[in-house]
């Protein structure tokens, strides 16, 4: 599924999330959904960014990459589009309501 | 007493009659079976295990026997039940003992919510517990015997059963199962090794058992904290190895190997989290036993910090916990318990409870569980302030009920969010019926309850988008026969049932609230007019009146009062709630006539009276009364009701029940269909499974 670059994006409502962080790794358990995921630091800090505020796509693109001192260009920014959408797949985030 | 003291002649014995109480672990199972080989089985491995009191209390009554057909002489047979429920079908009758086995862990991953399981052979060593979870074929078992015979103490061969509370590791010490190439590895790696005789033919090969030492089994009662998470890996001409594995890694694998971590919710990722964070994790790869232990022994010697604890030792179970349920039982031997009211009178006043002796308990959650009423029991026990009053081994029951209908009410929860969502964007009505309205609305009806699917109802002008929508969105059909689409599509009252393709749940999707080709036709535009909207979005839930004619349908027009029990509370808890609302009862009546509804609620309002002790208002009765059946309907449904509401208690099944269900079951078809539509489809049906049954045949 396409994500609109424009949309902007929030982690889902209520969040309880809880967090683990070792070796590099994020793990994060959603209470609502029951589940557990595994995240590499790119999905962890997005997931974390969006969970301080909103973001559109490319908002987030520029957090993470300032967070984790990496360029920011096109190519990080369609991994990011496609991140977005794994996690509204997964029931982290959903866009938020116009 | 240890069973190994009554000797195989008098084990067999009272196998075969009323069973024994042996305890396991921190689990008492009461065991009962005909068969010699399971006295000798028995007498073999769990020699050591204590006996508990006779007649009293376990946590798990089970039994290996012959199946009550001709298969008990024709190539005979036995079957394993639980509280009269087979979980396995009918098995060979040579293949008793590994069944039985495979049985006791059924009970254990299946009721003991209590801990955290996984699926893991357990070691300690100093006070620190090695835990090594591993997929069958990695050879968890054969290092787990190697290293109990070079001094290891064996917690189990099968589960880590970790406290949530504490972290703690509880022992569960029964025969270690070798299979097929392993059996040979261990005689040859310790030939003072107990090994019992081999079974062959089993789905997992040739098993045989190897029989705990005596001091570990004593030792049972002592836990310990973990210290090290092992995946072994058995690979041919390997050298040992081992590697770091990331502690985010380790703890996904070890909720991949757990029986139970996504029915502890968020308990069991706290737990879970807790025991990675002490925990040393790594990869073993090995090959050859004599260094791979060799290895281990290096390991254990080295500081691997973590676990710095020391084991503690606990009151083993046990004669303490005997007596203070014996002593519970003793004033109250001369109190009769009614076996077949025990279970209403607890839902009717749930302080009655606490009259209960150990042994009523037992009964009664035997009985709650049969009728998934558990979780019920459990919340209204809690809401009265009783569960501290409740046997130690009585509680953990009730307590692990509740994690399983938390985890129920979370996923219930979770599918109305994400429906609500797609739905969302459709400008269509959404009426959450039966569970998901209860849970969403919050009435009492949703207390420890179990759910099997969501129901919704739309209008049957849009389902066809409604159904677009969902299967754009992630669900599919599973109902891919023609003729039972065609059955669903133009004679029910739904779609046929759809399942989300990454959730696995279930979702009913209905466009009125009894089937088409039935005899009474409630107006959905009414129950949609009435409907009551749950905030924003498209989320709503029947009226008041609208939920309890809905359920006394369901009970009493559409189904073959299979479990009646259950529904019949609901309409108790909706009726108490509802009923307390200004003019609820009032309209109730004349709703049902509107409806074409007063049947169904005659009967419910009947029944909850009789058997739950519902408070209806006399004017109530006398206004639905004229809706009742012409005799003898009536007294024949009163029998027929009052046999299959009851809770039977499990080992004492009464025949007259099962009649009736029977007659029950061809009265709901006799209410869905008329006589020829009803003929033609149960032809269709036998016609097909007679075709499928000889294509099957030709397949194999």
């Amino acid at each position: 599924m396409a994500v609109d670059r424009y949309m902007k994006w929030n982690v889902i409502d209520p969040c309880d999330f809880r967090w683990r962080f070792w070796d590099g790794q994020h793990v994060v358990y959603n209470p609502a959904s029951g589940d557990t995921h595994l995240l590499n630091p790119i999905a962890g800090e997005a997931l974390q960014s969006l969970q301080q505020s909103p973001a559109g796509v490319s908002e987030l693109a520029g957090r993470v990459a300032s967070r984790l001192d990496i360029p920011s260009d096109r190519r990080f920014l369609e991994q990011v589009e496609q991140l977005v959408n794994e996690l509204n797949e997964l029931g982290l985030i959903e866009s938020e309501q116009p | 007493m240890r069973l190994g003291e009554l000797g195989l002649e008098r084990l067999h014995r009272r196998l075969a009659n009323d069973g024994v109480y042996v305890r396991t672990g921190p689990f008492v199972f009461h065991i009962r079976s005909p068969f010699r080989e399971v006295a000798e089985a028995l007498q073999f491995g769990y020699a050591d295990c204590p006996l508990a009191e006779a007649g009293g209390v376990a946590d798990f009554h089970v039994r290996e026997a012959p199946p009550r057909n001709i298969r008990r002489w024709i190539r005979p047979q036995a079957e394993f039940t639980l509280d009269g429920y087979n979980p396995f079908n009918p098995h060979p009758r040579q293949l008793i003992v590994p069944f039985l086995e495979w049985g006791l862990n059924w009970c254990i991953a299946g009721y003991a919510q209590q801990y955290l399981m996984i699926h893991s052979a357990v070691l300690e060593r100093e006070g620190k517990v090695l835990i090594m979870p591993g997929l069958p074929g990695a050879g968890k078992s054969t290092l787990c015997a190697a290293l109990v015979l070079r001094g290891w103490r064996l917690f189990s061969d099968e589960y880590a059963l970790i406290r949530p509370e504490d972290g703690e590791v509880v022992p569960l010490v029964r025969p270690i199962r070798l299979k097929n190439e392993s059996i040979d590895v261990i005689r040859r790696f310790a030939p003072e090794a107990t090994i019992g005789l081999d079974c062959d033919d089993t789905f997992k090969g040739t098993i045989a058992q190897m029989r705990p030492p005596t001091e570990h089994v004593l030792r049972a009662g002592e836990t310990a904290p973990p210290s090290w998470v092992v995946f072994p890996e058995y690979q041919n001409g390997a050298d040992v190895q081992s590697k770091r594995v990331p502690r985010g890694t380790a703890l996904v694998r070890l909720a991949q190997n757990a029986f139970n971590y996504s029915l502890l919710g968020q308990q069991g990722f706290e737990t879970m989290a807790r025991l990675v964070e002490r925990c040393h994790c790594h990869e073993f790869s090995y090959s050859n036993l004599d260094e791979a232990i060799e290895r281990f022994e290096r390991l254990s010697r080295l500081d691997w910090p973590g676990g710095n604890a020391t084991a503690v030792a606990l009151p083993t179970s046990s004669e303490a916990d005997v007596e203070q349920e014996t002593k519970r039982r003793a004033p109250l031997t001369g109190r009769p318990v009614d076996e077949r009211e025990l279970l209403f009178s607890a839902l009717k006043d749930p302080r009655s409870v606490a009259d209960l002796d150990a042994v009523g308990w037992d009964l009664l959650i035997r009985q709650a569980r049969a009728t998934r009423l558990l979780g019920r029991l459990t919340a209204l026990v809690e809401e009265h302030g009783l569960l501290e009053s409740v046997p130690r081994r009585i509680r953990s029951h009730l307590l692990a009920a509740r994690v399983v209908s938390d985890k129920h009410e979370q996923i219930m929860r979770w599918e109305v969010n994400r429906t609500g969502r797609v739905l969302a964007e459709l400008d269509v009505p959404v009426v959450l019926l039966k569970g998901g309205a209860y849970a969403m609305a919050d009435l009492p009806a949703a207390r420890g309850r179990l759910y099997s699917d969501l129901d919704i109802m739309v209008p049957k002008s849009h389902l066809a988008l409604v159904e677009q929508t969902l299967i754009k969105n992630g669900w599919r059909t599973f109902t891919l026969d023609p003729y039972d689409q065609r059955y669903y599509r133009k004679w029910m009252h739904q779609l046929p049932p759809l399942m989300h393709g990454l959730r696995g749940t279930v979702l009913d999707v209905h466009h009125t609230i009894l089937p088409e080709s039935g005899r009474l036709h409630p107006d959905p535009d009414k129950l949609f007019e009435a409907a009551i909207s749950l905030g924003e979005g498209p989320l709503k839930v029947l009226a008041p009146a609208d939920m309890v004619l809905h359920s006394a349908a369901h009970l009493f027009q559409d189904g073959s009062l299979a479990g009646g029990l259950r529904d019949l509370a609901d309409q108790d808890d909706l009726l108490r709630h509802f009923g307390a609302e200004p003019g609820f009862w009032e309209a109730l009546v004349p709703r049902a006539e509107e409806l074409d509804l007063a049947r169904p609620l005659f009967y419910a309002l009947r029944y909850v009276k009789k058997f739950l002790g519902t408070p209806v208002p006399e004017r109530v009765i006398a206004a639905i009364r004229p809706a009742g059946p012409r005799w003898p309907i009536l007294p024949i449904m009163d029998a027929l009701v009052s046999q299959v509401i009851r809770a039977e208690h499990p080992d004492k099944p009464v025949r007259e029940s099962t009649l009736s269900g029977w007659l029950l079951y061809v009265r709901s078809h006799w209410l869905r269909m008329p006589p020829l539509l009803l003929a033609g489809h149960l032809t269709k049906k036998a016609l097909r499974r007679w075709y499928e049954r000889d294509e099957e045949e030709v397949e194999a």
